[in-house]
């Protein structure tokens, strides 16, 4: 035990001191927060060319009614003024005034309308991307003559502009839980889930390149003549964990106090007032521990099989991708996407993590199956750790370029027929 | 408790293959405590696959091999130093942490007094907050013979210890091999230098396709092959056409 425990020493205190480990630490925060901060600004801008874009009080627009459809010219723009087309004398003349730039707008309704449904809008180039928004003006003017025509309810049916107000009913585990309780549900798994992708990303090259270092070092026969093999993989997935960990907090702990002193200063608004449920926080925080056990133990087998850090890298991918498969089927852990599927990439270790994490966030996980999940993610860890064990002692001072699963499976053979 | 016999190593009937190859047909030996023992053959007769079954790096496919009466585990209570044909350290930390890592690894005791004391002895005091990627070669093996002998072992083995050493170096470890013997350690030897031999070993075994070719004390293995010199020996055997499979 006393060497597994310097084992996880050596290790966590030179992952600490790799500048790596903390650049991605404190780049992830900031690339989150600028991506952030940028996406905010982007809205704010659209959000101030929409409404620079509807507003039409500054615009001259013409209207030539051949159809004699319009009841009126006059409609009320976005600033609540009354403004009016002027008439135009023939289509001819309404898209030379737009050349001439006499008009910024002009509107064509022609003498099929009633076939066609057709109304035609000539504008400038630069309104070009924006033409649909120049449709406002007429589109309410119709509206308008329209509903002098036809009764109020009909035209509001024929329109959509019936209110259809649904209320929907969140059950966990057969019971009615309301808004407020499902926001609370979702936070765990959420949260787990966020945390764990980070790992995945910081962490999973780091953990494969740690279990080939020896070999490609040419350290394992040094080292395997001071220390057991089993203490040596234990003591290397526990610190990868610990490391793993501490990234973590890192990523969490400033996030906390942001949040805690926006909400003590009133700065965040109302659809961020976050509640937790801390029973259901701590019962994914095991799922994430768990989790990330299993992709610790999956990424060690992925290095101790690997005679050199760059197939280890190539090997890792595609553990990572069985491990993501989930997010490619999103749809399926919506309650009502359940199929085969589902429980199938539920149940498959490497794919289990996500899948019940994303189950959660959809509300679809009753609390048997996500004690069934765990336990099914515990017990995969825990033979996954073995088999690295294994492993690693059958393949440790092996510097062949190519792993020889025939010779390590068959040396297996052999050991347990005996 | 296993008592302690005149033998530290007991090697029986010792077989191992790879895939379709035996590498060691049948191989019997014994080591006698405090002496320093050669285990010599050409490249790929089996002395490399030999050392690491008797420290549990292989598992044998039939025999025994015993350090101190029973299957040597990391953490018996004999204290082993080994220096691999393949070694290497943990390139991207200092000297002085890998050291350290070691040495607690083996329990030592004060382990910042003896590894400064090393380092002072091979004038690598001043290097010891360097990389180890950043150092020589020659530096680099001065290291890995420290972490080697660190633990003041009882049984030293050393896989071709002159590999790539500089004289200076090369006249370091042959210093430090004979101080561990004057302590009483037991050193097993792989080498090609039949001069090394001849000067250091009391007994050598020759080891070729897998089996003994010659075993016991240098003076009877001379008297054996009509007095030739170690080298003419080796010359001799590894020299001669192959008449046994493999």
């Amino acid at each position: 035990m006393s060497k597994t425990r310097e084992v996880i020493r050596f290790e966590v205190i030179r992952n600490l001191k790799k500048p790596s480990f903390w650049i991605a630490a404190i780049l992830i925060p900031i690339g989150f927060a600028l991506y952030m901060g940028v996406a905010a600004l982007v809205g704010y801008n659209v959000g101030e060319t929409v409404e620079a874009g509807t507003a039409t009080s500054d615009l001259k627009l013409g209207v030539f009614d051949e159809a004699h459809y319009l009841s009126s010219k006059k409609f009320v723009n976005s600033d609540n003024k009354e403004q009016e087309l002027a008439e135009q004398e023939s289509k001819d003349a309404g898209i030379a005034a737009v050349k001439e730039q006499k008009i910024d707008v002009f509107y064509y309704i022609g003498n099929d309308f009633a076939e066609t449904n057709k109304v035609e809008i000539y504008t400038k180039p630069e309104f070009s991307s924006i033409t649909d928004d120049y449709s406002m003006p007429i589109r309410t003017l119709m509206a308008t003559t329209a509903s002098e025509n036809v009764d109020k309810i009909d035209f509001a049916v024929i329109t959509g502009a019936i209110n259809y107000e649904t209320t929907t009913f969140d059950y966990k585990d057969d019971h009615v839980i309301d808004a407020s309780e499902r926001v609370k549900e979702i936070m765990g798994p959420a949260l787990a889930l966020a945390c764990f992708y980070i790992l995945m990303v910081v962490l999973g090259n780091r953990l494969t390149s740690a279990m080939v270092e020896e070999k490609e070092n040419r350290i394992s026969e040094l080292i395997l003549t001071s220390i057991k093999p089993v203490n040596l993989i234990v003591g290397k997935i526990i610190s990868l964990m610990i490391v793993g960990l501490i990234q973590l907090v890192i990523l969490v702990v400033p996030m906390l106090i942001l949040y805690k002193l926006g909400q003590n200063g009133n700065l965040l608004p109302e659809w961020f007032q976050l509640s937790f449920d801390f029973v259901s926080l701590a019962q994914y925080a095991l799922l994430l521990v768990c989790s990330y056990f299993l992709f610790t133990a999956l990424s060690v087998i992925v290095g101790v099989i690997s005679p050199t850090a760059r197939d280890a890298n190539s090997y890792s991918s595609v553990m990572v991708i069985t491990v993501i498969l989930p997010i490619f089927f999103v749809n399926v852990f919506m309650p009502a996407g359940t199929s085969t599927l589902t429980y199938v990439l539920s149940y498959f270790p490497p794919s289990a993590p996500i899948a019940m994490m994303l189950r959660g966030v959809f509300g679809n996980l009753p609390t048997w199956e996500f004690w069934l999940g765990l336990a099914d993610i515990a017990i995969f860890g825990l033979l996954a750790a073995k088999l690295a064990t294994y492993i690693y002692c059958k393949n440790a001072i092996e510097f062949t370029p190519k792993v020889n699963f025939k010779r390590l499976f068959g040396t297996a053979r052999k050991s347990w027929k005996k | 408790m296993t008592a302690k016999t005149d033998h530290i190593i007991e090697v029986n009937h010792f077989k191992i293959s790879f895939a379709e190859k035996t590498v060691i047909k049948d191989l019997s030996f014994k080591v006698k405590r405090g002496e320093i023992f050669g285990l010599l053959g050409s490249n790929g007769s089996g002395k490399t696959t030999t050392i690491r079954t008797l420290l549990g790096l292989y598992k044998e496919d039939k025999g025994e091999l015993l350090i101190n009466g029973k299957k040597f585990e990391p953490g018996d209570n004999i204290r082993i130093g080994y220096l691999p044909e393949e070694r290497g350290l943990y390139k991207k930390e200092t000297v002085f942490d890998v050291m350290m890592y070691f040495a607690r690894l083996r329990n030592l005791n004060n382990p910042k007094e003896w590894i400064m004391n090393y380092l002072k002895r091979v004038d690598l005091e001043e290097f010891a907050k360097t990389k180890i990627n950043k150092l020589s070669q020659g530096m680099q093996q001065k290291i890995q013979l420290g972490v080697c002998v660190m633990n003041d072992p009882e049984l030293l083995i050393l896989d071709e210890p002159t590999k790539g050493f500089d004289p200076v170096n090369r006249r370091l470890l042959m210093e430090i091999i004979e101080e561990q013997h004057k302590k009483g350690c037991t050193i097993i030897m792989i080498t090609h230098y039949m001069d090394e031999v001849e000067r250091l070993c009391d007994d050598i075994l020759l080891l070729k396709n897998g089996v003994a070719r010659a075993y016991g004390p240098v003076k009877a293995v001379r008297k054996e092959f009509d007095n030739k010199t170690l080298d003419q020996i080796f010359v001799d055997i590894y020299g001669e056409k192959e008449t046994d499979n493999e």
